[in-house]
């Protein structure tokens, strides 16, 4: 798509909507610093990719909130800018509002979510060029270097990628879980190596498999233990020789198991439930039993009366027991009680159900009890059984009394703790003796029942507190115990196997470790896939295409009297921080350090130019236009020529080249040197609050260009060719006193550019030019037609030319006496 | 001119394509597991947290045989 038009209203330096129409070839504005020309690239870049590439690389976005916005804009509007852009067959006008921070899109008018060419600008190069892009590539840390180019080479994800694989290959974030398993392993590993053990210290530091490994282990422990030991019996059989070795020093043990997060839940469940247990609804059932017992005596009536109407059964007409006759009234009165009594004996059938409930779930309380607390009591086996052996220990720890000190008292309170808790249970039992006795001599209460739930309380209390000082002492006694177990070992002459059952018990942990290791040590081979990847695409296209292309672009700005210091291509070098790009630069042929180090600014500043010409057309997406913005910088006036040429030949290949420039006598070259293709021209000659003071000039006026063309005619060694330059010369001529003449008497705009035979022939007429003179005017263009044919009999003359010159000084005469139309517009 | 640039292959522009490429090269499962994870909207995140997965695995895996 080539750009047609653009309009700006209220956007960063514009605030009155600015309409700036571009050429099909080559538009060059030239401004001043700071009359707003960046605002116009940015307005570009706004519209296609919702922010500027300022705002995007900026380290800090908030220094740039807001300025988007034109700060003299009324409140009541919004930034807006449209881009009218042609694919050949029609124009579409896109177009961006900025409404607060929301920017609403328009694709002729209508508004859309996205720009239908959103998608294939994602994955395409910008088609700006920036003066401050370039220097941000170019000057940036070597280490960065890498990211910036691939960000301007549209490998962005490139540099992303190769960043943070090799931060995470490098250095990998474990779990803790794993980290604790490493250290306990290097643990046992610098143990294994300041013992007498050095062959398995050797199998440890030469990294060797862990079967490897302990095969070794299991051999050196088969050695202390008798030759008939089974391999599955190893440990066991090795563990009872140590503690026998040690037992006869000291038999005890300070250790504590520590509590699992599973053991930790399965005991707070359990207390849950047992206080589940003595819950309102089991009191209520216990109090209602009363009632049943009341039912008893009606029970045992109702049983004698059942085995009495049995009886009568036989023969109703007299007692079975007197055997005296009984009439109709009496047995219709037994009849009636039975019934009576039969209904009392279910619901107390139903009472005996609840009793029986009762009386299982206060078993269950107490078998539950009895199980937590022993699950507590059971922990502290060791520590129970050390006091008797006080003496011996604190002899063992003379080194380390506090250490001492802390085992006494943990003993010390954890019989405190445990003779409490026995004698709670102790309560308990008799609270409990009180239930089930009530409830067999049908004498429940209240009472009763609230001393085994006071019971049942205090216990859980009790283990409560002795399972928090158990957790809270039981890592401080694990590592006494250490300390003791190494003393003992030392005087037990045990400590390699105590070492080997530490190791014989953590293989399945070396195991892990070994698997892990694997694991981590593979993410090196990622990084280098990574690496490899990431290298051979950036190498693919700074070496090959692109560096030939760039090297292309620098040798047509570079002059031959330049010194031969000169870049000389790129290169990727490894790093172990990763790839970085090397631009490489030669001192007559000799290799310098870096071009970045060596080059000058003017040399740099060509480079940054060529690279981007060179990204550009290797990946030009859907624009045919190229920016470039302010592309003289330091330049002597010979290169700057240079880089005309370059402008044309990029024209040449098709490109629809937009320039801004400061360098106003630059511009002025410009279009003498592109004078052949034409163009538009703006200039900026002034700047206010309300933006810009833009105005469209000539490309070349009418003046320089008779001037020139006199200067053809009267040189006598003028060949062909310059004369029919000097003959399209005096076209564009026509053209423009035609276009001169449109907008003084109409004061309508017409774009020389566009103009032909027939449109200039048109215009002529309609602002009165005789028919006559017209038709001699309109020879000019018979020699070429529209289709730039030549026709056969056509021959370049001197002499016609120079009566076209007289035709144009009479045309201008028209044009300095022309008046604008009555009934057109002001 | 042109034919130079005519050269010039076409990068792989986004993270996915890249680390979908990276993948094709390599044989190790693990790695691919762990690209896989990278692919993802929180890239950095997502891969350490997948190899954190992975070394659980293996602790668990090993803790499970040991029963």
């Amino acid at each position: 798509m080539k750009a047609r038009k653009i309009d700006i209203a209220g956007f960063r330096g514009f605030n009155e909507r600015r309409e700036i129409e571009f050429d099909d070839t080559l538009t060059l504005i030239a401004a001043h610093n700071s009359y707003g020309k960046t605002s116009i690239t940015e307005a570009f870049e706004f519209l296609i990719y919702g922010q500027t590439s300022k705002v995007q690389s900026a380290d800090s976005k908030d220094e740039y909130k807001g300025s988007y916005r034109n700060v003299h804009l009324p409140e009541n509007e919004n930034p807006k800018i449209s881009l009218t852009m042609s694919d050949g067959d029609a124009d579409t006008v896109y177009a961006v509002e900025l409404r607060g921070n929301d920017i609403v899109r328009f694709v002729s008018g209508k508004e859309v979510e996205s720009f239908p060419f959103a998608p294939l600008v994602d994955e395409t190069v910008k088609p700006f060029i920036l003066q401050h892009a370039l220097k941000d590539l170019l000057l940036s840390t070597p280490a960065e270097r890498f990211a910036n180019f691939a960000k301007l080479l549209g490998f962005e994800a490139l540099g992303d990628v190769q960043r943070e694989l090799i931060a995470f290959c490098t250095k990998p974030n474990p779990p803790r879980e794993v980290l604790l398993l490493q250290n306990k392993i290097t643990a046992l590993e610098d143990r294994t190596r300041r013992s007498g053990l050095t062959e398995i210290a050797k199998l440890m530091k030469k990294g060797s498999a862990p079967e490897v490994l302990f095969a070794l282990i299991k051999k050196e422990a088969s050695k202390h233990v008798p030759r008939t030991t089974k391999s599955d019996l190893l440990l066991p059989t090795l563990l009872s020789v140590r503690d026998e070795a040690v037992a006869r020093i000291f038999g005890g043990s300070t250790k504590i198991p520590s509590e699992s997060s599973e053991q930790a839940l399965a005991f707070e469940n359990e207390q849950r439930r047992i206080l589940q247990l003595l819950s309102e609804e089991f009191i209520k059932r216990y109090l209602g039993l009363a009632t049943t017992h009341a039912q008893q005596k009606v029970r045992q009536t109702y049983e004698l009366l059942n085995l009495g109407t049995l009886s009568l059964a036989d023969d109703e007409s007299k007692c079975p027991l007197c055997l005296q006759p009984v009439d109709e009234p009496i047995r219709l009165h037994i009849a009636e009680r039975h019934k009576e009594l039969q209904a009392k004996e279910t619901v107390f059938a139903e009472s005996q159900k609840s009793a029986d409930a009762i009386s299982a779930s206060l078993l269950d309380l107490k078998r539950s009890l009895a199980a937590l607390a022993k699950s507590q009591t059971d922990r502290l086996a060791s520590l129970a059984q050390l006091e008797p052996q006080l003496s011996n220990l604190q002899k063992l720890l003379e080194s380390e009394p506090d250490r001492f000190s802390f085992v006494r008292n943990a003993v010390e309170e954890f019989a405190t703790l445990t003779s409490d808790l026995e004698k709670s249970n102790d309560a308990f039992n008799k609270a409990y003796l009180s239930v089930t006795e009530s409830i067999q001599a049908s004498t429940e209460s209240s009472a009763t029942m609230d001393a085994l739930v006071e019971a049942v309380t205090t216990s859980m209390k009790k283990i409560a507190q002795l399972r928090e000082k158990a957790n809270s002492t039981s890592g401080s006694l694990q590592e006494i115990d250490g300390i003791v177990r190494l003393k003992l070992d030392a005087l037990a002459g045990t400590q390699d196997i105590s070492l080997l059952v530490d190791l014989l018990q953590a293989e399945t942990e070396f195991i892990k470790k070994a698997t892990i290791d694997v694991i981590t040590h593979s993410l090196k081979d990622l990084r280098t896939s990574a690496e490899q990847y990431v290298g051979k695409r950036m190498s693919e296209s700074i070496t090959g295409g692109f560096g030939t292309s760039v090297m292309s672009w620098y040798d047509k700005i570079k002059t031959s009297t330049d010194p031969k210091v000169h870049f000389s291509g790129f290169d990727l070098k490894k790093m172990p921080q990763g790839n970085r790009v090397q631009i490489k630069a030669k001192s007559y042929d000799k290799e310098l350090v870096s071009a970045v180090s060596s080059l000058s600014e003017s040399k740099l500043n060509a480079l940054g130019l060529c690279m981007s010409i060179a990204i550009n057309l290797q990946s030009p997406g859907p624009f045919e236009f190229i920016v470039i913005d302010d592309p003289i910088q330091s330049w002597d006036a010979e290169h700057e020529d240079q880089f005309i040429d370059v402008v044309r030949e990029l024209i040449e290949i098709g490109k629809q080249v937009i320039i801004l420039s400061h360098n106003t006598k630059w511009t002025e070259r410009m279009r003498t040197g592109c004078e052949d293709l034409g163009g538009v021209y703006y200039q900026v000659s002034g700047y206010d609050d309300k933006g810009p003071h833009i105005q469209e000039k000539d490309w070349a006026s009418v003046k320089d260009r008779l001037a020139n063309v006199s200067g053809i005619v009267n040189n006598p060694s003028a060949d062909s060719i310059t004369l029919q330059q000097a003959e399209q010369e005096m076209r564009h001529v026509f053209n423009q006193i035609a276009a001169g003449l449109k907008k003084r008497m109409f004061d309508t705009k017409v774009s020389t550019k566009n103009l032909n035979a027939e449109g200039t022939r048109k215009i002529l007429l309609e602002c009165n030019v005789d028919l006559p003179f017209v038709n001699k005017i309109m020879q000019a263009f018979v020699t070429v037609d529209d289709a730039h044919h030549t026709p056969e009999d056509y021959t370049v003359h001197r002499q016609r030319i120079k009566q076209y010159e007289e035709y144009a000084k009479t045309l201008l005469d028209n044009l300095s006496k022309a008046r604008r139309v009555a009934g057109s517009k002001p | 001119m042109i034919n130079d640039v005519a050269t010039v292959s076409q990068p792989a522009r986004s993270k996915a394509q890249i680390v979908k490429e990276i993948s094709h090269g390599i044989t190790n499962p693990l790695h691919k597991r762990l690209l896989a994870a990278y692919s993802e909207s929180n890239p950095v995140g997502s891969l350490e947290l997948e190899l954190q997965n992975v070394l659980l695995e293996v602790l668990n895996a090993n803790e499970s045989k040991k029963d």
